[in-house]
């Protein structure tokens, strides 16, 4: 029974984006979300003025730990999102999490801090098209529009029924539309779908593979 | 013709040949009107299309179900609320004045039995000194049980609209917004505001609760910038929608102020069609948060009370101005203008213009103003120095008795008899200084307004025109400038210096305060006309000794209605100080609250309802646990399955089933709900040692420990195993309901008690799926899931771990049994969770494996004695659940300091105990342990059951439960009894664990 092919791994929504595979395009919507892949998490905790931990994160991850609320660093191979003062989430590529956690511990051993994967804890959404901000502020009472909130800005926030990591990849400006990651809670992913596709539906929302 | 006459085919007979440029006279729209079919323009209201089809009664009131008509124009209307819609969009206590017309709308009038034209509720008011203010206190309450019988005709009789009994057809949404300036009112004082800071790129938000900006630049001919206001509006409308930082917002209600710069509001985003577009909800609630604010909310005209003054065909002079002016509509034929103010002279003008007949303008003031001298040179009847006493006429106004009178309106002299079928009161205006007073501003007292005006000291926002006193149009747009460009400024944007234009408007002058005509003899005048308060009510509740107005107010139901008093409250609490012989400031005014118009709760729901609004959390397995049978249940807001139905089988006999085959075979369990935690530091054992009653800091890596926490006060908080992953790494789980309780208890201990400690507690529960499977067989279930793992009891002993690959899923192995069978609980990724789940199923076929849900799971846990918060309820502690043995003498922990309090040591406490009932009795459910078996008798409870189940194991019904020194009892045969379900059982009293106490089978 170790037959490792027969492990693989299950998406909260995989019902949603399997069944938006075979359905055609609504080209009517103003706002998307998105199927992304199994994003590698690490839960990173470490003082904010230990600047030996400080050093040692930044020479594991190639990027510099955001220090200040909504902050956000990307480097080659990762991002931090700023989580809280000695908090912060890195996400990197399909499948990374369990590499770069252990890479991370063994960097920063002797160094207080907590390194933890976390890829299976929240599932990453992609939200985008015209109406993406509209949709997100009609259940999170932040302020979303730049500059309050520009691309590169990522906070937890509750956002409709869930509290989820909101990151803003494109603050919409000039021609663009907006687009924001959300990382959801896994076993809230569902009544959160439940609500966004409320939330969307003055606006036409579709669901993209 | 009064159009009340079923089958009159009506015309638009008061339609005006021309004026109204706010309807649309090539698009006729056919509407219902209780029984009548009638025809308005779009643009229309409903009330000014009933007005234009010369449909004077609408309604019956509140108390004495009075023939009403319209009264007003805009929100504050009092009278003309009708049901909108039919069905369940039936729609009550809409208000005639704001309800937009649409094709096929139907309306229907409230509040009358048989019909809107015979009405036997009326006899009330032919009763009517029998129900003064107080009466229903007074007559009915004394007995209450008379009032009961009482209270259903009264609550027949009274009464606005009938609520529909269907679900709401429509959605409904939310929406939040932040803004610098946020503008609540787009009439010339709000649009001037709104150019002025948007001019200057300030984020403004202009909201208007009618369906086109303008205010009253839309209801008088008046002219800015040397064009017509209504075609100002405009411009103004077109400069401001190309500015991208000003939203421009219609038919929205800013309804409510709170701290810290929140408002709300209502939009109606499809109350003006008939039903809403597809996909689009009919109410939006917005949440504002704007760093200014500035309300340019307007003035509400206010009457002048006379006898008979809620007759239909009274109206307020603004309104029949402004239904003339925007609908095209003359609300009458012959008319009395009765006023104190000199805005008369320019109505009257207009009117006469348009072929109303004025048969006299009755001014309360003394001698002639520069504008009545005009009009008295035109030819127009002047009647200075008097007052319109009375109305004439029933269901509708065919005459008004004027007569002389003085300042204070008291009669000088023989009325006499004017015919007229309209009578139009202007008796000044009051600012609309319901969001200033929100807001936590002051009121002033403006003599020369007879007015309350903001108060402008201490006020967090700025007012602006009419609602700040300036009823002037120059004035209006003078203020709205300066406060537009104001916020601008102190919000460092600069704004550039306004061209304001020029403006020609009413002069309004002063409006000396004159709030009611002396009234003859036994005739009501009303002051509040939706509750039915007439100057009588007021005096009654003077002379009873109501001195504070908040009393007044409750005692009169005065601007207790849905109109909240806009057009009333001024006036009552005015003749309350004249009853005083007070100044009006000194007696203050009553207290407004949100929101500033009524709307729906479902507005405010905004279609977050069922799993949108309570949230559902599943686990990585939920879809196979529902393909699979599972009855579901809510578990601290998871969705578990209780247990999995099978053709056949009762739901006991399918629990029994899964408890069985865990005590036979094997048996496997979701339990990936535990709340988990990670703990990591150099203290992380020490911290364990003082959050714990028992000691961690002993423990070897790779071996777990059962702990319990208690709370400061000694009471037994939460349990559960924590692994010892590496000498500064710990894995602890808590239980379901306490997860996020237990999490925020240790960050408290963490950031504010014991802040030198060096741990960080990161919540895992979302990361890890958790299966265990349980049984004799669970051992070698483990060995052909995980062949790499050595799973021997000897590698792999109770409490003891592994890490390795479980059906081919990286996994985390705690040997840890809550059944009290060998048992494995495996943690893996939550992604590969439904992977695990249907290996382990997929692997379990030949051990005879079977799913369980939490039933079983419970009844494993009652046949075992482990307490849950069923037992563990927060009064109690270690000792009465016979735990003692894991409170360490040696250390200090949280809890500790309070184990020696007297009430946790006396003697006679509560204790666990376990209880099996006879053969064949089952135990009720909350059940009362007692002596006698008597389910009437008076007699004290020895305990309770806390939990209870049907043990197939042991073919008894079995308990848990707390028992007055229940230690000592044991062996003891009691009764539980149920009072309430009228259910017994003998039972007796055994230790709690029923099942293999010794413990072997769970270490074998």
């Amino acid at each position: 029974m170790d037959d490792a092919t027969t492990a693989r791994p299950r998406s909260p929504l995989a019902e949603l984006f399997l069944a938006a595979q075979s359905a055609p395009p609504d080209d009517s919507a103003t706002v998307y979300v998105q199927s992304v892949p199994f994003v590698g998490q690490v839960s990173l905790r470490g003082r904010p003025d230990d600047a030996a931990f400080l050093a040692a994160a930044q020479d594991a991850l190639g990027l510099a730990l955001p220090l200040t609320a909504g902050g956000m660093a990307e480097g080659e191979a990762h991002r931090a999102l700023w989580l809280g003062p000695d908090h912060w989430l890195i996400v990197t590529g399909e499948g990374q999490g369990p590499a770069l956690a252990g890479a991370l511990k063994d960097r920063l051993r002797g160094l207080f801090a907590a390194v933890i994967d976390v890829s299976g804890a929240r599932m990453r959404l992609r939200l985008g098209g015209p109406a993406s901000r509209q949709v997100l502020a009609s259940g999170c009472t932040l302020d979303l529009e730049p500059p309050a909130f520009p691309a590169g800005h990522a906070l937890q926030t509750p956002v409709g029924n869930a509290t989820v990591i909101l990151h803003c990849l494109d603050a919409g400006q000039g021609e663009a539309e907006p687009m924001y990651d959300l990382y959801l809670p896994r076993s809230q992913a569902l009544s959160f779908w439940r609500w966004l596709e409320h939330a969307g539906k003055p606006y036409g929302l579709s669901v993209r593979a | 013709m009064t159009g009340q006459d079923a089958g009159t085919t009506n015309r638009q007979v008061w339609r005006t040949e021309s004026a109204g440029h706010g309807i649309d006279r090539s698009q006729p729209i056919s509407f219902g009107f209780n029984q009548f079919r009638l025809e308005g323009y779009q643009g229309d209201t409903v009330a000014s299309a009933l007005l234009a089809n010369g449909v004077r009664l609408v309604g019956r009131s509140f108390k004495y179900h009075r023939p009403r008509g319209i009264f007003g124009i805009g929100s504050e209307e009092p009278n003309a609320l009708l049901q909108i819609g039919s069905g369940a969009r039936r729609e009550p206590n809409t208000r005639a004045t704001v309800q937009e017309l649409h094709q096929d709308l139907v309306a229907g009038s409230q509040n009358h039995w048989p019909s809107l034209k015979f009405d036997l509720g009326a006899m009330v008011g032919l009763a009517g000194a029998l129900f003064p203010a107080g009466f229903y206190y007074k007559t009915f309450i004394a007995n209450p049980k008379r009032w009961l019988w009482y209270e259903k005709h009264i609550r027949r009789m009274a009464g606005l609209g009938e609520p529909p009994a269907d679900t709401d057809p429509d959605d409904y949404a939310h929406a939040n917004a932040h803004c610098d300036l946020l503008i609540a009112g787009g009439g010339p004082a709000g649009l001037a505001a709104a150019l002025a800071a948007g001019a200057a790129g300030a984020r403004v938000i202009l909201a208007d609760e009618n369906p086109a900006l303008g205010g009253q630049l839309l209801l008088a001919p008046q002219r800015v910038g040397g064009i017509a206001g209504h075609a100002w509006v405009e411009q103004a409308r077109e400069q401001l929608a190309a500015l991208p930082n000003v939203r421009l917002m219609t038919r929205t209600t800013v309804a409510g102020v709170y701290d810290h710069g929140l408002f709300t509001m209502v939009e109606r985003c499809a109350d003006h069609q008939s039903e809403p577009d597809p996909h689009q909800p009919r109410q939006r609630f917005w949440r504002v948060r704007a760093r200014k604010a500035v309300f340019a909310t307007g003035a509400i005209e206010r009457p002048i009370a006379f006898a008979n003054n809620d007759r239909p065909g009274v109206m307020l002079l603004s309104a029949v101005r402004g239904y003339l002016e925007r609908f095209g509509v003359l609300a009458g034929r012959t008319a009395v203008l009765f006023a104190n103010n000199d805005s008369v002279y320019a109505a009257s003008r207009e009117l006469v213009a348009a072929g109303l007949r004025i048969e006299a303008i009755v001014d309360t003031r003394p001698g002639l103003s520069e504008a009545a001298a005009a009009a008295k040179a035109d030819g127009l009847y002047v009647l200075s120095g008097h007052g319109v006493t009375a109305a004439r006429g029933l269901r509708e106004v065919h005459g008004a008795d004027v007569a002389p009178i003085d300042a204070d309106g008291r009669t000088r002299g023989a009325a006499k008899t004017l015919p007229c079928d309209l009578i139009a009161v202007s008796g000044g205006w009051n600012p609309a200084v319901h969001l200033h007073a929100q807001s936590r501003g002051r009121m002033a007292f403006r003599e020369d307004l007879a007015a309350f005006v903001p108060d402008a000291n201490g006020a967090p926002y700025a007012s602006a025109g009419a609602a700040n006193g300036a009823y002037d149009l120059a004035a209006c747009l003078a203020e709205g400038f300066a406060v537009g460009a104001a916020a601008a400024n102190a919000l460092g944007l600069d704004a550039p210096p306004p061209a304001i234009p020029a403006a020609v408007g009413d002069p309004v002058g002063a409006a000396p305060a004159l709030w009611s005509v002396q009234a003859p003899k036994g005739a009501r005048c009303f002051v509040d006309f939706q509750n039915d308060v007439t100057t009588k009510d007021i005096g009654l509740a003077h002379r009873e000794n109501y001195v504070s107005v908040e009393h007044l107010k409750r005692y009169t139901t005065l601007g207790m209605g849905t109109d909240q008093g806009k057009t009333s409250n001024v006036a009552g609490l005015a003749l309350m100080a004249a009853k005083r012989g007070e100044a009006i400031p000194a007696v203050g005014t009553t207290t407004f609250r949100p929101p500033y118009t009524p709307f729906t709760f479902n507005a405010m729901v905004g279609g977050q309802t069922g799993e949108i609004g309570h949230p559902i959390r599943r686990t990585a397995a939920h879809d196979w646990h529902v393909a699979n049978g599972g009855v579901l249940t809510d578990a601290a807001g998871w969705s578990r399955p209780m247990y999995y139905a099978t053709e056949g089988l009762t739901p006991q006999q399918r629990i029994d089933e899964e408890v069985l085959a865990v005590r036979n075979a094997v048996g496997v369990v979701d339990v990936s709900t535990l709340g988990k935690l990670d703990i990591q530091g150099p203290d992380a054992a020490k911290f364990l040692d003082r959050v714990y009653t028992n000691r961690f800091s002993n423990l070897k890596v790779g071996r777990g420990r059962y702990g319990v926490m208690l709370r400061e006060d000694g009471r037994v908080y939460d349990d559960g195993v924590t692994m010892r992953l590496a000498d500064d790494h710990f894995h602890m789980t808590t239980t379901t309901n306490h997860s996020s309780s237990v999490f925020q208890h240790l960050e408290y201990l963490l950031q504010v008690v014991w802040p030198d400690l060096r741990v960080f507690v990161t919540p895992v529960t979302e990361q890890w799926f958790a299966a265990a499977i349980s049984g004799p067989n669970a051992r070698a279930l483990l060995a052909d899931l995980a062949p790499e793992v050595d799973v021997s009891n000897a590698a792999l002993p109770m409490m003891g771990m592994a890490e390795g690959r479980v059906a081919g899923v990286p996994a985390r192995i705690f040997r840890l049994s809550f059944s009290g069978e060998i048992a494995y609980e495996i943690n893996v990724d939550a992604d590969y969770g439904l992977a695990l789940w249907n290996g382990i199923l997929t692997a379990g076929g030949p051990h005879g494996l079977k799913a369980y849900g939490t039933e079983a799971m419970g009844t494993l846990r009652i046949e075992k004695g482990h307490f849950t918060h069923a037992e563990a309820d927060g009064r109690i502690t270690m000792d009465d659940l016979g735990l003692t043995g894991m409170v360490s003498a040696a250390k200090e922990f949280i809890g500790r300091r309070s184990l020696g309090l007297p009430d946790l040591v006396a003697p006679g406490r509560k204790q666990l105990v376990g209880f099996i009932a006879a053969e064949g009795e089952r135990i009720p459910v909350g059940a009362q342990i007692a002596a006698l078996d008597d389910l009437d008798a008076v007699q004290d409870a020895l305990g309770h059951t806390t939990s209870q189940a049907y043990s197939a194991t042991l073919g008894r019904h079995i308990a848990l439960g707390l028992m007055k020194n229940g230690r000592a009892m044991h062996g003891r045969k009691v009764f539980a009894l149920s009072p309430v379900l009228g259910q017994r059982a003998a039972v007796e009293v055994v230790p709690p664990c029923f099942f293999d106490p010794e413990g072997g089978r769970q270490r074998g």
